[in-house]
């Protein structure tokens, strides 16, 4: 009896915990999203409004007669493109890898983990001056070279794990009738390797997709992000908060999306991302 | 043996290439680079000068540079020591069954994958001395407003909360993902020999997840590390140093003032510290654990 008191206590104080912290991690994204339906004169209201009429005026002053639809098309071509070259050349690597012996295999695998904990600041800095001698600073084609060589090592490294752990025998005996390697790999390790296929590509286009520092530092007007357009803000002497927080709800948006219909994949590619399997 | 491993590399050869390549081009390069760069004086008037050791004696007497390596570290304790224990204990609470346990686990995972940039900006929001929510919540329970990013006392501490809510979550993730692997069966075992809910903990949960939170606790030490979008967006480094990092003062220095050789050395001594943490990543995740 005194146990079950106890459990009862013992669970209401999780709860009560378990609430303040939904509430921490949950306000600033709702605090945000209201603000960017609210008028003017409501943004920064104080006591603040907490029931007043939506109005998305502030979508359409950016995204339409400020012309941010740019940087929304932007940002999907650069994540798109270069997620999708990233993750074609990281399945063939990890399938080699995952199939083949060869001297200093477990190095190279390892190595990879390096590239993608250097800070980019040290990648950034000389690229600023590799791609101002090769005229491609503010292109799309500049942003797609460094976020494909970003996401490599770590789809990679994931798929690497994936691969491993799919039996041989059904590519032996596909390729004893007749199929090439490139097609058994094709035909029968990519579906049944889909999971972290899937996982790769929507953890990495995430980390793509809010990528600041490499657009900021190597795109210019042309070629501007929606984070850059949003960071923009911060520097208009009377910031424009209701804006600044449509864009910022904007960028959000597609993320919001894929932790909805793939949140199982989410957590296997981070696992897998983090651990040796 | 050895003929094997050289068959297999040839067969390895054309699937490895465009990786190898695109590594080496666009990410080995330029680590060169800057490191070369470190070597250099650049500025836009005169363009490069050898200056052999100078961007390496001029960090020394850098007082800027002394004071963003210390907030840089201390930061760095400050949030995985508080990540790492909050993250720990919501994993246990989202260990156990109840309803709304995955919906409270999705909605868990907003922060972390927020663009840094964007979380940034919105605390920036709430931060706000004159209007911010965050002041008025003070005022409400009759705390003194606070200037929070514009004060050098609360700078480093505002980013560290906006840090801390941005990746508790993942902490709190993979240290769920690694207690779920714990086999029931030890903790029923431990439960008939009369074992308490903290031996348990103690002796079971601790001990199974420790590759994991070595892992975890190493991988935010790497990232908090080379933090940049939030520092940039929030304070810039200001006011004066205060907040000011190693990957902030790096860019500052190399985007700013177009010091890009001075830069590079910063830039550079940063990527040496994060590889250092990186190979005891690689160990921890080299050692074969029970599972």
């Amino acid at each position: 009896m005194k146990n079950k008191t106890k459990t009862k206590i013992q669970r209401s104080i999780s709860h009560i915990f378990l609430t303040v912290v939904l509430i921490f991690f949950l306000f600033p994204i709702f605090w945000m999203f209201m603000t960017s339906i609210k008028q003017p004169q409501d943004t920064f209201a104080i006591p603040p409004v907490w029931f007043f009429k939506p109005t998305w005026d502030n979508y359409t002053t950016t995204f339409i007669e400020q012309g941010y639809y740019k940087y929304l098309i932007t940002s999907f071509e650069v994540t798109i493109i270069a997620v999708f070259i990233a993750t074609c050349v990281s399945i063939l690597a990890a399938y080699a890898t995952s199939r083949f012996q060869f001297k200093g295999k477990s190095q190279m695998l390892l190595s990879l983990l390096v590239f993608y904990t250097i800070p980019g600041i040290a990648y950034a800095i000389p690229l600023y001056m590799i791609y101002g001698n090769l005229k491609i600073q503010d292109t799309p084609l500049g942003l797609i070279i460094i976020f494909t060589a970003l996401t490599i090592p770590f789809s990679t490294w994931v798929l690497h794990g994936y691969f491993v752990s799919i039996p041989r025998d059904l590519e032996d005996c596909a390729m004893v009738d007749g199929c090439s390697r490139l097609g058994a790999l094709v035909r029968i390790v990519l579906p049944l390797s889909a999971p972290g296929v899937a996982a790769t590509t929507i953890l990495t286009f995430i980390s793509t997709w809010n990528n600041f520092l490499y657009p900021a530092i190597l795109a210019g007007s042309k070629t501007k992000t929606l984070t850059v357009a949003m960071s923009a803000f911060i520097h208009d002497l009377k910031i424009e908060w209701g804006q600044a927080s449509a864009v910022a709800c904007a960028v959000i948006v597609p993320v919001l999306i894929l932790i909805l219909v793939a949140q199982r994949y989410i957590i296997i590619g981070l696992v897998a991302g983090a651990v040796k399997e | 043996m050895k003929k094997i491993k050289r068959r297999g590399f040839i067969q390895a050869l054309p699937f490895i290439a465009p990786a190898i390549i695109i590594i080496v081009v666009v990410l080995i390069y330029p680590l060169l680079y800057t490191f070369g760069l470190s070597f250099f004086d650049y500025s836009i008037a005169r363009g490069l000068r050898f200056s052999g050791l100078g961007n390496y004696i001029k960090i020394i007497h850098d007082d800027k540079f002394i004071t963003s390596l210390i907030n840089t570290l201390y930061y760095t304790v400050v949030v995985v020591t508080v990540e790492g224990t909050l993250g720990f204990i919501l994993a246990s609470i989202l260990n156990q069954e109840f309803p709304g346990r995955g919906l409270i686990r999705g909605l868990l995972m907003i922060p972390m994958l927020t663009s840094p940039i964007v979380s940034a900006i919105t605390w920036r929001f709430m931060y706000n001395p004159d209007f911010g929510i965050i002041n008025y919540l003070f005022s409400l329970v009759g705390l003194l407003p606070q200037v929070w990013t514009g004060d050098p006392k609360t700078a480093l501490p505002s980013i560290m909360i906006v840090d801390i809510w941005e990746f508790t979550p993942f902490v709190m993730l993979l240290l769920l993902a690694g207690l779920q692997s714990i086999p029931q069966e030890q903790y029923e075992a431990a439960m008939i020999d009369g074992a308490g809910s903290w031996a348990r903990t103690r002796y079971i949960t601790i001990p199974w997840l420790r590759p994991m939170i070595l892992v975890v606790l190493l991988l935010r030490t790497m990232d908090s590390i080379k933090i940049f979008d939030q520092v940039y967006a929030l304070t810039a480094g200001g006011p004066g140093v205060s907040s000011m990092t190693l990957g902030v003062y790096a860019y500052i220095n190399g985007f700013r003032n177009f010091h890009l050789g001075y830069a590079a050395t910063i830039s550079w001594v940063l990527a040496l510290i994060t590889i250092a943490i990186c190979a005891f990543y690689i160990r921890s995740i080299q050692v074969p654990d029970h599972a």
